[in-house]
């Protein structure tokens, strides 16, 4: 006779309701988003531009196990939509060549008017501002927003999501507010008492 | 629990190279530049270390020993080496460390300390040595004072699995930052161990490696000779 226990029973419920939910459930909210691919300078430095943080500490040599954001993001907006992330990479070079100020190849691509980039450039361009600062991908928002946006974004990546725990624990919103994320601190016991690092810490610098 | 023995971990400090360092010749960038997964250069450190162990002393107690992996610093504010000591970063005290998550599972499976008056679980006192102290050394902590008192051993659960991160923690009696070390915040006014005094008071070589021993729990302390 076979003896079915309520561990078993417990086990097999996991598994459907898994089974069921998997389908469901964002590609990136891992743990831990393996980088795909290396990020080109370009995306760097359009990184750069667009958040007005040198590339050097958006993207350091040295960094924790060897994993770089860059990567990480870079991967994800090529998944996200490769034409249009190789159509803003090219529409960056063209402004680099012209040697135009970081800030003014900001101003182009998320400015239009009095209002914001409604082109396909302008709708990257936020999407990978806002995964800098908060490590989270803001497909369905941005289609919320601009809905002809959905046409340079994969089906996929239409939805709102964190990327992982690292991305959102390596948002730069933290470190502009001279804060920390919840559930992580670098600081120590009692740092509340003292004030923040500056800005200057944290490799920021105003203009 | 590795089938070779007990497992140790050099924790890795900014100013001072640690054992690791020195014996390799490798530099803090370097080992964070290297490639390959958490652990793959400490592996490499172990056999090294492990044959000339074999070879040097084979009956030393090191050979049960392996490293588990050791921790850098990727951001400081000023890089140490040649050009002196590394000045940490306020913005990143614990220096973002690679790899991110290291813990000494088998010797720091909790974060030690308890306050004056507490118990053991099995009902025993708080040895004086194990209760985390307080500056001043009266009252209750105060965790929103900026007056203080603040715990320099110890302290509040940190929400990080990492070594240097919870060592960023240690201070000194005068509560300022001890660099790492814990120990450091149980130093005696003066007296006990005099390291320059005379040949009677000063520890020889073998207490002194018995007194590391000690602290890496491989050891009893012994006694100095008469007393």
């Amino acid at each position: 006779m076979i003896k079915i226990s309520r561990r078993d029973v417990l086990k097999t419920a996991g598994t459907i309701g898994g089974a069921l939910l998997t389908p469901g459930l964002p590609l990136w909210s891992l743990a831990e988003a393996a980088p795909r691919e290396k990020a080109p300078a370009g995306f760097v430095n359009l990184s750069s531009a667009l958040l007005g943080i040198d590339a050097g500490v958006l993207n350091p040599v040295i960094r924790p196990d060897d994993i770089s954001m860059a990567d990480v993001f870079y991967g994800l907006t090529v998944l996200a939509g490769p034409r249009s992330m190789a159509n803003l990479l090219a529409a960056y070079d063209v402004m680099e060549n012209q040697h135009l100020r970081p800030d003014q190849i900001a101003q182009a691509l998320l400015v239009s008017g009095n209002g914001p980039n409604t082109s396909l450039n302008g709708a990257f361009s936020r999407l990978i501002t806002l995964m800098w600062l908060y490590g989270t991908w803001y497909g369905h928002t941005e289609i919320t927003n601009i809905p002809t946006s959905a046409s340079g974004i994969a089906a996929d990546y239409q939805k709102d999501f964190v990327i992982s725990s690292r991305a959102y624990k390596s948002g730069w919103i933290w470190r502009v507010a001279q804060t920390h994320p919840m559930g992580f601190s670098q600081f120590s016991f009692g740092s509340w008492a003292s004030a923040p690092p500056s800005l200057a810490d944290y490799g920021i610098t105003l203009a | 629990m590795s089938g070779i023995g007990r497992s140790a971990e050099l924790h890795v400090r900014y100013r001072t190279g640690c054992a690791v360092e020195s014996s390799t010749s490798r530099t803090d960038a370097d080992a964070a530049r290297a490639p390959g997964p958490p652990g793959k250069l400490a592996l490499a450190v172990n056999e090294q270390y492990n044959n000339r162990i074999k070879t040097t002393y084979p009956d030393s107690v090191w050979a049960n020993y392996f490293l588990v992996d050791v921790q850098f610093p990727t951001n400081v504010k000023t890089a140490g080496g040649g050009q002196g000591a590394a000045v940490p970063n306020p913005a990143y005290p614990d220096g973002m460390p690679a790899t991110s998550f290291l813990s000494n599972s088998t010797m720091e499976t909790y974060i030690p300390g308890f306050f004056h008056g507490e118990i053991t679980p099995s009902g025993n006192p708080i040895p004086p040595d194990d209760q985390m102290q307080t500056l001043p050394s009266t009252g209750a902590v105060m965790p929103f004072s900026s007056a203080g008192p603040h715990t320099v051993s110890g302290g509040a659960d940190r929400t990080t699995s990492s070594c240097v991160s919870c060592h960023s923690d240690a201070a000194m009696t005068t509560g300022s930052s001890s660099d790492f070390v814990f120990s450091l915040s149980r130093a005696q006014s003066k007296g006990k161990i005099k390291l320059n005094g005379s040949s009677a008071e000063a520890l020889t070589r073998h207490e002194a490696s018995s007194v590391v021993e000690y602290v890496m729990g491989t050891r009893k302390p012994e006694e100095p000779a008469g007393k």
